[in-house]
């Protein structure tokens, strides 16, 4: 019969909770019932079925008890007593029960309780925190249409004729796109301001599930129009055009060029951040895809992007891709074969690995870490149950002699345990919120994904399980021993005269070293971190990093390269005409200014004439105006600077600087002045210099091979430029200087980046320092906890031996020795938490392998280190129970007994 | 001795007199809700239904499926000797105990409550 049916939920529930005999029968009864309630009416009202609903959950509910009664019956169980009908076993109640007595023995002892909801909530809070990042970034699928759909060519940006062989001859994918980042600048009313490009493919943004907020995107149509087509980006359409829905189809001057804006984005499009540089972009321009640079093979700077068709997996478009790699080395071996013979290859890899591979090891390292601290705090709690259960002792067993089963007492503890738990955890969702918004706020910003992380429904189930799972876990242990004890011997003991009762003892003897080792763990991890940090401060970079200015241009297409090289020189005659400036040069890139690799001409350089081996990996090639080493503040170790003469008159011979390393591959001495050198397939230069060595990326690195042209004729084609400036006046007093003196230049071009060298080198460490902070916090809470747990757990051993110390005082014990007993229990404790943690570190810290620079994971100074601080701080937990162990009160304590 | 019933089991009892081969879950139940005013818990009425069954009292009969009950089987209670004795001696009790004050018990019902069916 169709129709209406009864609410399916409830139904089940009581289904489940009824015996097999009677189950039909009764819903069968109750859906009878059900439907005269709901057709019983002329009119049908959802009045009526909303208060049939209603009424059939309150049947329910009421019949749960019948229904287990009925199940206990069926098994051949007493019913209970003839004639009443007050069920015996009704879990609901007995669970309010439980919860009734658990809070009022929370009243009892305030103290106990806010401690350890305060305990598990900073665990949890942590735990929670990190948990919604790692959720946020690496394990929810990315924000696209399909995703796991989506494949990313990997191992290096491609050049446009290779996407454009891919878009014509792939049939396993159904959408492919490509894109290429830069930076420019929009002129507006307040000035040209910094913008962050993107240059897409037609399909690219609809492929990734992109779609208009205002306008529309871009068409095959647009390929047509004279102009640039661009779309804005949602943030960036609020920020700086506030929100003006007039922008669409309005033309806007981007790098001095018109753009016409056809559409702006809708808020939540999230770019590829495997392929992005930021994770915003502001301007979305369609590649116009005429002009030199797309048909140059050698020009790689595209990433690409395929939606695998359906059905297709990604094993059948690989060979497809490499089917049609090896046709394309056919046609063009120079491109497609190494020297030595063999064919590159382009790996596909879904785009969601791609994007988090890079962070997703280190988050769940630090997802690890905060779990530890966690369970610091588990033990801290359990121990706190612990101690607190020795005082119920006498309390519990007269219940179990009254005739509350043993399974009912650690319903009761559970409970307990259960409702700090959750009070805890709820504590910690809250403090997870802050942790959040601190998070967001404070860790460097290349992070995917950022912007997605929330403490949301899935996170807050995370937490109710976290939160369980404590419960469980501070619970047991007091719960077991409810269960073993026997309630005779209980009953006769009472807390004054109780015996060490040596088992509970034990168990929290084990949960201290517990808490050492893991202190151990997460001690040693942070300190390694820290020091790795430290190595890298103390790399010399290559060049004197205080006193730089660095001012990064985007010298727009619309100049000629001949432009360019002379705004370039004017700029530096300007700048070195500031008062106080000591020198200024300029190059496409500068060292810091770019993440590592993102950029770059590479090409093999090699010796004049030389008939080896040519399988050499490609150099790195950076053009660079006169004065370009002065201001750097590097030495050159042979030779010279470029000179303006280098450049000026047509016939000037091609010269070139190199790296001292460059020069001991090439001609085996550093000493290379003179020497002639081949740059891929171009006319032969020779050497007129050679510097030291400076560090281009990043200070953990090895200084590369590089290799210096004359950017008056070789870098002047480029839209990129990075200015910088030697001066010992203030950054805030140099910038507006020198703002001032491109505007005079170029009123249109953007200079709102201008920074300080050591700012780029500090933000170059940005996650190291993070990371080490981070785990810094967790390690410094961790010794907190530990601390505090012996401390708590020495305190009440002393009060426990209060009778034992007090006899050995009164036969005339010298204190001291009192004290050293004492002592000695903590000391052999601490001894053992700390070898297990060192041990543990040990094992533990290969994980961290690839975090680490400078420093190797079984460092003697930071293991020392760790078990010096944490044995001291331990030792002190220890002292001042001690202390208190010999205080004169204690014989006072006999006489009372 | 034979057990005293209680005083729902009493009212289960009437209803299967009253519905005679009709007496199955859901009938007995509405019986019950309609003529009494109470509001019962559909597993209660089966709890009571098991007990008398336990005792004797009543026996069952498996039937049809019907498409009300979603093609679920009915189950049908019907009144044993031991049953009807049993009612008996709980109706003749009770009513050895109202002999004589009915006037009383009938100003208590119209000014106290408000009467059956509220």
């Amino acid at each position: 019969m169709s129709g209406p049916r009864p609410p399916r939920i409830a139904t089940a529930l009581l289904r489940l909770l009824l015996p097999r005999s009677e189950r039909e029968f009764l819903l069968g009864d109750l859906e009878e019932r059900w439907r005269e309630r709901i057709e019983g009416r002329e009119e049908a009202s959802s009045g009526a079925a909303g208060r049939a609903r209603l009424w059939y959950y309150g049947q329910v509910l009421r019949s749960m008890g019948h229904a287990l009664r009925l199940r206990r019956e069926s098994r051949g169980l007493a019913l209970g007593d003839a004639g009443s009908l007050k069920p015996s076993w009704n879990p609901l109640r007995d669970a309010g029960q439980d919860l009734h007595f658990a809070l009022r023995s929370f009243r009892a002892r305030p103290g106990f309780a806010l401690t350890a909801v305060l305990l598990i909530g900073l665990g949890i809070g942590a735990t929670v925190s990190i948990f919604s990042v790692v959720d946020a970034i690496v394990l929810r699928p990315l924000p696209y249409p399909d995703p796991d759909r989506l494949v990313f060519f990997d191992k290096r940006p491609h050049s446009f004729p290779d996407f454009a062989e891919w878009r014509e001859n792939l049939t396993s994918v159904s959408a492919i796109g490509a894109l290429t980042n830069a930076e420019g600048s929009v002129s507006g009313d307040q000035g040209p301001e910094h913008v962050w490009i993107t240059h897409v493919t037609v399909d690219f943004l609809p492929m990734l599930g992109g779609v208009p907020h205002l306008g529309r995107l871009f068409n095959d149509e647009d390929h047509q129009r004279g102009s640039s087509v661009v779309v804005l980006g949602h943030g960036y359409w609020q920020q700086s055009w506030g929100s003006d829905p007039g922008v669409v189809g309005r033309q806007i001057q981007l790098d001095s060029r018109a753009a016409e804006v056809v559409g702006v984005l809708s808020p939540g499009y999230t770019p590829p951040q495997a392929v992005t540089a930021s994770s915003q972009v502001d301007v979305w321009v369609l590649l116009d895809e005429s002009g030199d640079t797309y048909d140059n093979r050698n020009y790689r700077t595209f990433g690409v992007v395929a939606r695998l068709g359906d059905g297709v997996s990604m094993e059948a478009a690989q060979s497809e891709v490499d089917a049609l790699t090896a046709a394309l080395a056919q046609e063009f071996p120079d491109f497609f074969t190494r020297a030595d013979g063999s064919m590159i290859s382009f790996p596909l890899v879904p785009l969601q690995e791609a994007t988090v591979r890079r962070v997703s090891g280190t988050l769940f390292l630090v997802l690890g870490a905060v779990g530890l601290m966690l369970l610091i705090a588990c033990a801290n709690v359990a121990n706190l149950f612990l101690a607190r259960g020795t005082a119920r002792t006498g309390e519990i067993a007269l219940r179990g002699a009254l005739g509350a089963g043993r399974g009912r007492i650690a319903r009761q503890l559970l409970t307990e345990s259960g409702a700090i738990a959750l009070v805890g955890g709820g504590l910690g969702v809250f403090l997870a919120y802050l942790g959040v918004e601190f998070f967001i706020g404070y860790v460097p910003s290349d992070l995917p994904l950022l912007a997605r992380v929330s403490v949301d429904q899935r996170i807050l189930l995370f937490a109710l399980a976290a939160s369980v799972g404590t419960g469980v876990l501070c619970g047991v242990f007091p719960v077991f021993q409810a269960l073993r004890r026997s309630v005779t011997r209980d009953l006769r003991e009472t807390t004054a005269n109780a015996t060490t009762g040596q088992d509970r003892r034990r168990v929290r003897s084990g949960l201290v070293v517990t808490e050492l080792a893991l202190t151990v763990v997460l001690l040693t991890g942070a300190g390694l971190l820290f020091r790795s940090l430290v190595e890298r401060l103390q790399v010399d970079p290559g060049f004197r990093t205080d006193e730089l200015v660095i001012v990064p241009l985007d010298v727009a297409s619309a100049y000629t390269s001949e432009d360019r090289a002379h705004f370039v020189r004017d700029l530096r005659e300007r700048i070195e005409g500031i008062p106080g400036t000591q020198s200024a040069a300029a190059g496409w890139t500068l060292p810091f200014a770019l993440p590592p690799r993102t950029c770059c001409w590479a090409s093999r350089v090699l010796p004049e004439g030389w008939t080896g081996d040519t399988n050499v990996p490609a150099t790195y090639i950076h053009p660079v105006t006169p004065g370009y080493f002065e201001t750097l503040g590097n030495q050159m170790v042979y030779g010279r600077e470029f000179l303006e003469a280098d450049v000026e008159a047509d016939d000037a011979p091609q010269v070139v600087i190199v790296n001292a390393r460059t020069a001991r591959r090439l001609f085996g001495t550093e000493d290379a002045v003179g020497r002639r050198l081949v740059i891929g397939t171009m006319d032969p230069f020779e050497v007129v210099g050679v510097e030291r060595g400076v560090h281009h990326w990043r200070l953990e690195e090895e200084v590369d091979e590089a290799v210096y042209l004359p950017y008056g004729r070789y870098g002047s084609g480029f839209a990129m430029l990075h200015v910088m400036v030697r001066s010992d006046i203030p950054l805030q007093t140099l910038a507006p200087r020198l703002r001032n003196v491109v505007r005079e230049l170029d009123p249109d071009m953007a200079t709102d980046q201008i920074m300080s060298m050591e700012q780029l080198v500090t933000r170059s460490l940005a996650g190291p320092r993070f990371l080490s902070v981070l785990f810094g916090v967790f390690a410094g809470l961790a010794l907190l906890l530990a601390s505090g747990g012996i401390y708590a757990s020495m305190l009440y051993t002393v009060g426990q031996r209060r009778r034992e110390m007090g006899i050995r005082l009164a036969l005339g014990a010298d204190a001291r020795r009192v004290t050293g007993m004492v002592l000695r229990d903590g000391a052999t404790l601490t001894v053992l938490g700390l070898t297990l943690g060192v041990g543990g570190a040990m094992a533990l810290s290969r994980l961290m392998g690839s975090l680490l620079w400078g420093v190797s994971t079984t460092d003697a100074l930071t293991y020392t280190s760790v078990c010096i601080l944490l044995g001291a701080a331990a030792l002190a937990a220890c002292w001042l129970p001690a202390r208190r162990a010999t205080r004169s009160d204690l014989v006072e304590t006999l006489k009372v007994e | 001795m034979h057990k005293t019933l209680g005083d729902f089991e009493v009212l289960i009892l009437l209803a299967l007199v009253r519905l005679k081969k009709e007496a199955y879950g859901a009938a007995v139940h509405r019986e019950i809700e309609e003529r009494t005013g109470r509001s019962i818990a559909i597993g209660a009425v089966y709890t009571g239904l098991a007990r008398l069954e336990r005792s004797g009292y009543v026996s069952a009969e498996i039937g049809e499926p019907t498409p009300e009950r979603g093609g679920r089987r009915k189950k049908f209670y019907h009144l044993e000797a031991a049953g009807a004795s049993a009612l008996a001696r709980s109706l003749t009790a009770h009513r050895s105990m109202v002999e004589g004050i009915e006037t009383e018990l009938d100003l208590m019902a119209a000014g106290g409550g408000e009467g059956g069916g509220s």
